[in-house]
């Protein structure tokens, strides 16, 4: 096995799987490609208007089938690595989502639940959610779909 | 008046020259006799911690050979090869027989716990059958590992007591990856021949085997992808370049780092990988033929000639709505580099006061004042032209971390106010709010040295609270991580630590012998207080240190009130090596699994990892 040393998580190809980057110290890279029997997931990419751009920092609870998952956006953690920034869930069998929290770094916290989740996100892509375009005064902003390329899985 | 100032006693008479000589000269013989014995304990330690380290080693050397042989016999078929290595009156009582118990699945794959079944006792025959049956499963072996675990006994030249572990990967007769770790209790007895060893008795302690269909985690050949890609060493970290100045040479294995990043805002993920010569930035093509596909853009990019290298970090510093990068490098100006918001970078970092030239291994970024830009927390390593690792459960005489903040048109070291410059040799660091409190905390993992877990106070300061949080863990810390592994929406902690999987190398005698080379040197004395602070920290406990530095990565469960609770049983302990680690849903079942630069470990709800 080679030498690894940072490990880097992305969705290389857009097949809704995570993908993996293993730097060697002098030797080539690893690259793992994701071939694990296919389950629902969804991606969320968080732009900050009052907090970072980046969104580094900000923590997203997602409910499905009365669980709930929490995920923080960061950027650079393990060793001398970086992983794609969007936050990835898979879903396993789950169809659909129930609740959505974002806490963002300002200290705004938002969401959407049930119905009105459903209706703004699909499953099986990725989506950019500005800062502040779940609140009620603005939900007209929520959800924007990432652009086609970022579907990736979604087609 | 005050009252009178008492008389001053009458001098006593001074004793004769000869009576305080002879004085003097016991004292010095009761010391001279007590070096001599000292000095003889000393010696007579270091001969048996001489002893002890090569039967070690000669044990080590045995295992190797053990390993060869499981190879040769599933070549041949026969497992004659492999009973060579037991002791020819090999008797085990009450071992009764090893055997797979029934699988669980988990993450697409198969997992077969090994059980001893039934208490008989077990001879040659039994083994015999019982070997033929696992070689046999095997239909090709490309990976085995043989290590000492732990030393339980040991009489140098006579027998052993000792834990070992056997990782054994390859594929099954059915086309599945197969990896084997087997945990056993081994009684080795010294061969007729001087060197040799044999097993006299064994035990299975635990093992497991993951099956997984052949298609899952699939290695690409990089160059399939476009990335014709190799990391080289900085050289000027080159040992064989620098034999005489460097006195830390091993700083040139630690370099490696990647960033998967969206730097041109077209949504999928680009690679930057940090290079010693010539870092490289791929851009990704999008999937084509069911893989994706990268192209070189290092000179489009404007990124060309980025040497010693460790980390590179992409993010939207100035908020202006496209990815920058800060590179981190080793005894070289830092740099900052603009994206002009066309996927060209321009190199700033000195306009912006990020061009600080110290030993630089990883990054982390955090809006630790929540001001809504994004400052950078730099592990700052030791410079290994001047110094080594003195104690290396504790290292302190690394340069300090960095905390730099982000003030839009400067970066403010503001290391000294805020409290964050720990002087281990950093290696890792990951920023995450362990507390909830929304206020971004900080983790470092030292190098030789204990962990830092720094808890915003919300003023521009922080506390380690490693210690009162119970995540000081004085391994030699390689990776860190934040993720909610149980999802209880608490972030818990990973911390990767070298290990070669051998925790004899910090068992006792070894540590002892440690201690006595470090009071033959210069630094006992300078030492002496780190060594107090050692022991204020973790009390009389001070004397496992060796175990706890050898047993490797460590999973801590965030107990929501502040404190963790390290996962002793999980397997992630296990996992031998690491550098770096990563939470992520591998296969999309909605919990975090654990990837170590060394292998995978998946998770499943209600069970430990």
């Amino acid at each position: 096995m080679a030498d690894g040393r940072g490990v880097g998580v992305g969705d290389l190809d857009g097949d809704g799987r995570l993908d993996l980057v293993v730097a060697n110290n002098n030797a080539p890279p690893s690259i793992y490609v994701n071939r694990l029997p296919p389950a629902g997931w969804v991606r969320l990419e968080l732009l900050g208007r009052r907090s970072n751009r980046d969104a580094v920092g900000a923590r997203v609870r997602l409910t499905i089938a009365g669980r709930t998952m929490t995920r923080w956006v960061e950027a650079g953690s393990g060793y001398a690595a970086q992983s794609a920034f969007p936050l990835h869930f898979g879903l396993g069998a789950a169809r659909r989502l129930e609740r959505l929290e974002i806490a963002w770094p300002s200290g705004l916290v938002e969401g959407l639940e049930g119905d009105a989740l459903a209706a703004r996100l699909s499953l099986g892509r990725a989506w950019r959610l500005e800062e502040g375009s779940l609140t009620p005064r603005d939900r007209r902003l929520a959800a924007v779909p990432a652009s086609p390329a970022a579907g990736g899985g979604g087609h | 008046m005050r009252d009178a100032i008492p008389e001053a006693p009458a001098t006593q008479p001074r004793r004769p020259a000869w009576r305080r000589w002879r004085r003097s000269g016991v004292v010095a013989a009761v010391l001279l006799a007590a070096l001599a014995v000292a000095y003889h304990q000393l010696a007579a330690r270091d001969r048996q911690h001489a002893r002890f380290y090569q039967a070690g080693q000669s044990i080590n050397g045995f295992l190797g050979e053990y390993c060869a042989a499981l190879e040769a016999a599933r070549q041949s078929g026969r497992v004659d090869p492999l009973l060579a290595f037991y002791h020819p009156a090999y008797h085990a009582p009450g071992r009764g027989r090893e055997v797979w118990g029934e699988s669980r699945r988990l993450a697409g794959a198969e997992v077969y716990p090994r059980r001893r079944s039934g208490t008989a006792d077990a001879g040659l025959d039994e083994l015999r059958r019982e070997l033929s049956t696992y070689v046999g499963e095997l239909a090709a072996i490309d990976r085995t590992s043989c290590k000492i675990d732990l030393i339980e006994a040991l009489e140098p030249g006579a027998s052993a007591r000792l834990t070992v572990k056997r990782i054994v990967a390859g594929s099954d007769h059915r086309g599945r990856r197969l990896e084997d770790r087997l945990f056993s209790r081994w009684q080795l007895v010294a061969g007729a021949d001087a060197a040799g060893w044999r097993i006299a008795a064994d035990r299975l302690v635990e093992g497991v085997r993951v099956a997984a269909p052949a298609a899952s985690l699939v290695a690409v050949d990089p160059r399939r992808l476009g990335i014709d890609y190799a990391h080289q060493r900085n050289p000027h970290v080159d040992m064989k370049a620098h034999r005489r100045e460097l006195k830390f040479g091993v700083i040139q294995h630690a370099a490696g780092g990647v960033a998967v990043a969206d730097y041109d805002g077209d949504g999928r993920p680009d690679l930057l990988f940090l290079d010693g010569r010539r870092s490289r930035l791929y851009r990704n093509l999008g999937p084509a033929g069911g893989l994706p596909r990268f192209a070189d853009v290092t000179r489009d990019a404007g990124l060309d000639g980025i040497d010693r290298a460790h980390v590179g970090l992409f993010a939207d510093f100035d908020n202006d709505g496209d990815r920058d990068l800060f590179v981190g490098r080793y005894l070289a100006p830092n740099q900052y580099w603009q994206n002009a918001g066309d996927g060209t970078f321009t190199e700033i970092g000195a306009d912006l006061g990020l061009d600080l030239a110290v030993p630089t291994t990883a990054a982390t970024l955090l809006d630790f004042d929540r001001d809504g830009d994004l400052d950078l927390y730099l592990a700052v390593n030791g410079n290994a032209f001047e110094a080594f690792p003195r104690l290396p459960f504790f290292a302190q005489n690394g340069e300090p971390n960095r905390l730099l903040r982000n003030d839009g048109d400067r970066f403010t070291d503001v290391t000294r106010a805020s409290g964050t410059g720990d002087t281990g040799w950093g290696l890792a660091t990951a920023s995450g709010d362990y507390d909830g409190d929304g206020w971004p905390d900080l983790a470092v993992a030292n190098d030789f040295g204990k962990k830092c877990l720094y808890r915003n106070n919300r003023d521009g300061t922080f506390t380690d609270v490693a210690k009162e949080a119970g995540v000081l863990d004085f391994g030699p810390g390689m990776g860190v991580a934040f993720g909610d592994y149980d999802g209880d929406g608490w972030a818990d902690l990973y911390t990767a630590n070298v290990n070669s999987n051998q925790r004899w190398f910090g068992e006792d005698e070894t540590v002892a012998q440690y201690l006595r080379n470090v009071l033959r040197t210069r630094y006992a004395l300078a030492d002496a207080g780190e060594y107090w602070r050692v022991y204020r920290l973790i009390g009389s406990r001070w004397w496992q240190l060796g175990k706890q530095i050898g047993e490797g990565n460590s999973l801590f469960h965030n107990n929501g009130d502040g404190t963790f609770t390290e996962q002793r049983d999980s397997h992630a302990e296990r996992a031998g090596w690491g550098w770096g680690v990563a939470f992520f849903d591998l296969d999309n079942d909605a919990d975090v699994d654990l990837y170590a630069a060394n292998g995978w470990i998946s998770n499943t709800p209600g069970t430990d990892l």
